[in-house]
């Protein structure tokens, strides 16, 4: 075993901290003023030095500066950590504390620790070294649990850490920092923002569907004080800033139609579904992970932006039913279509009704003279899903251009596209 | 000296063009199409040019932008063009906010944009985008726009057989 503490001195949600640990070790367990961290399973995944440097830099993400202490059982990392000490044998006699509840405050031993102390005996190597015998009867029997527990501590057990179910941040304003512009207002988001992803990656996934709520002051005259707003998230993000950008897009659109009526109080952001991250390493010599993340975050925003329709790859699909054979989605395979004869590079979505005149073609206000007319290509079936049956004629026009137009069982033609 | 208003543009635009900008190598054409700047093609069989194009430069990442999208990708298909490569975008009215993301986001080579601009000042922050991000900005217009922004400018037309011919009417 080996264990890792994070000591903090201020009262501090442990949560999320533990959660983004969540990264490195599926061991973790927390206390009121501590995180910690099992890690001696992982000594193939990364070394001891480099999850130190990591952990320093994700708690200055989070804007904290715990002390850290690294043992072979959780009570002795506690306390190297609390007195900053490398080694269990110059550990004072107040880490008794720690050995005897590591997990809760406790004040029992206060009273043994201070008869100890007028003894002389100040530290813990020196109280392990009193006869067993006398313990019971000088200090009572806490000083006999307390030397077990110190003498067992790499068989503490460990309380679980269950993360909560959704990550939900909350940043308060204070009076003299509310704020009513966009600017200032992502600058200070960006701040839950990173800690929920941060959270997030510890949790091995991206996020797919987000909740940004902004309360304002309550004046009786504002009707919405509190706004939320939910944002899918076509394409899942794993990181702060693609969604810090979509997050933008969207606020600036929205108070354009509806500004800001008063400053703001609290800004929250949740995320409220995710989906497993496929997370691969990053590859030195390349940069596919970020251009794969940047790919993401464009697509997310310009669907957020269009509507999720407007913006896809396409993939040709094996039907007869010309507007039917190609479908919109994420990550196509390359399919080679069915051997059709040419077919245009222009597909009208609602095909045009058109009358003949002599030599002329008509669809609407505009007019063809037509050259000539090859064809027909008879294109039909599909019984089982929308029966049709049509005639393809390709006309070329006197100007050049070269139309793709069918006739349908009742004789009634059609512009279908166009040969550009 | 006094000058007119349109020698004067042309006299900047001399002094801003660079006789050293990179091209694609384009089918039927001598001059390629510019890199970091705008190409714009007019005429009968515009789309069949450019997806020639596509075919021939087949490691060229695209987006095909369309205010109301008619391309067909069948169309694509059956000439050979990997529509995986391809990201396919409705626009609407927001065709000028698509296309400064799709520069900056500095994914695409190509950004072919199906749309008759006539605002000079749209072109040239077209331009400059496409500058920046050292792609290159195909405009598919039913009119030749008059913005001085546009690098080169491409007649097309079909001749007998469904050929495609290519006439040059300006360069910058």
């Amino acid at each position: 075993m080996r264990v890792v503490v994070l000591l903090y001195s201020n009262p501090t949600p442990l949560s999320p901290i533990a959660e983004a640990c969540h990264q490195w070790t599926p061991q973790i367990s927390i206390s009121h003023e501590a995180v910690f961290l099992e890690i001696g399973k992982c000594h193939r995944l990364y070394r001891e030095e480099s999850l130190l440097l990591r952990l320093q830099v994700l708690n200055k993400r989070f804007g904290f500066k715990p002390k850290i202490g690294v043992a072979n059982d959780p009570p002795t990392a506690l306390a190297m950590a609390r007195f900053q000490v490398s080694q269990r044998k110059v550990l004072p006699i107040e880490a008794a504390l720690d050995y005897f509840s590591p997990w809760k405050p406790t004040d029992v031993l206060n009273t043994m620790i201070a008869s100890l102390k007028k003894l002389g005996i100040l530290k813990l190597e020196d109280f392990l070294s009193l006869p067993a015998k006398t313990l019971s009867s000088r200090f009572g029997k806490e000083a006999i649990e307390t030397t077990r527990r110190i003498q067992e501590a790499d068989q503490t057990l460990w309380p679980p850490f269950v993360p909560k179910e959704t990550i939900l941040e909350k940043m308060e304003m204070e009076p003299e920092e509310r704020l009513t512009r966009l600017e200032p207002l992502l600058f200070l988001t960006k701040t839950i923002i990173d800690r929920a992803m941060i959270r997030l990656k510890g949790r091995d996934k991206k996020a797919s569907l987000i909740q940004f709520t902004l309360e304002q002051e309550a004046y009786s005259k504002i009707k919405e004080p509190v706004r939320s707003y939910s944002i899918p998230l076509s394409v899942p993000q794993g990181r702060a800033a693609g969604l810090l950008t979509i997050l933008k897009d969207r606020l600036e659109f929205e108070w354009i139609k509806n500004p800001l009526a008063a400053p703001l109080v609290s800004i929250t952001f949740q995320i409220l579904e995710a989906v497993p991250a496929q997370e691969t390493e990053r590859d030195f010599f390349h940069q596919k992970e970020e251009e794969k993340e940047a790919w993401g975050c464009l697509v997310s925003r310009l669907s957020e932006k269009l509507g999720k329709e407007k913006v896809f790859i396409a993939s040709g699909i094996e039907r007869y039913l010309p507007e039917k054979n190609w479908i919109k989605q994420e990550n196509p395979s390359f399919k080679q279509p069915l051997p059709f004869p040419s077919r245009p590079l222009r597909l009208f979505k609602s095909p045009l009704a058109i009358t003949f005149s002599g030599k002329n073609l008509y669809a609407g206000q505009k007019r063809w003279e037509i050259e000539a007319i090859e064809g027909p290509e008879r294109l039909s079936g599909e019984w089982w899903l929308e029966s049709f049956e049509r005639d393809y004629f390709k006309v070329t026009s006197r100007s050049g251009e070269a139309l793709w137009i069918y006739k349908t069982a009742g004789s009634q033609y059609y512009l279908h596209g166009i040969f550009d | 000296m006094t000058r007119t208003f349109s020698e004067l543009k042309h006299l900047i635009g001399t002094l801003e063009s660079s006789p050293l900008r990179e091209t694609w190598p384009c089918p039927d054409t001598d001059t390629g199409l510019p890199k970091g700047a705008i190409t714009e093609i007019c005429g009968a069989g515009k789309t069949e040019f450019i997806v020639q194009f596509l075919r021939e430069h087949s490691d060229l990442s695209v987006a095909w932008v369309e205010p109301d999208l008619s391309i067909y990708p069948t169309g694509l298909l059956q000439r050979k063009v990997q529509l995986n490569r391809i990201l396919f975008i409705e626009a609407e009215n927001e065709f000028p906010w698509v296309v400064q993301q799709l520069f900056k986001s500095n994914l695409f080579e190509i950004v072919i944009l199906f749309s008759t601009l006539s605002d000079p000042k749209m072109l040239r922050r077209f331009q400059l985008s496409a500058e920046k991000a050292h792609a290159s900005l195909i405009l598919l217009s039913e009119v030749f726009s008059k913005g001085w922004p546009v690098a080169l400018q491409l007649k097309s037309s079909r001749k007998e057989g469904g050929r495609i011919h290519v006439d040059l009417i300006r360069k910058r």
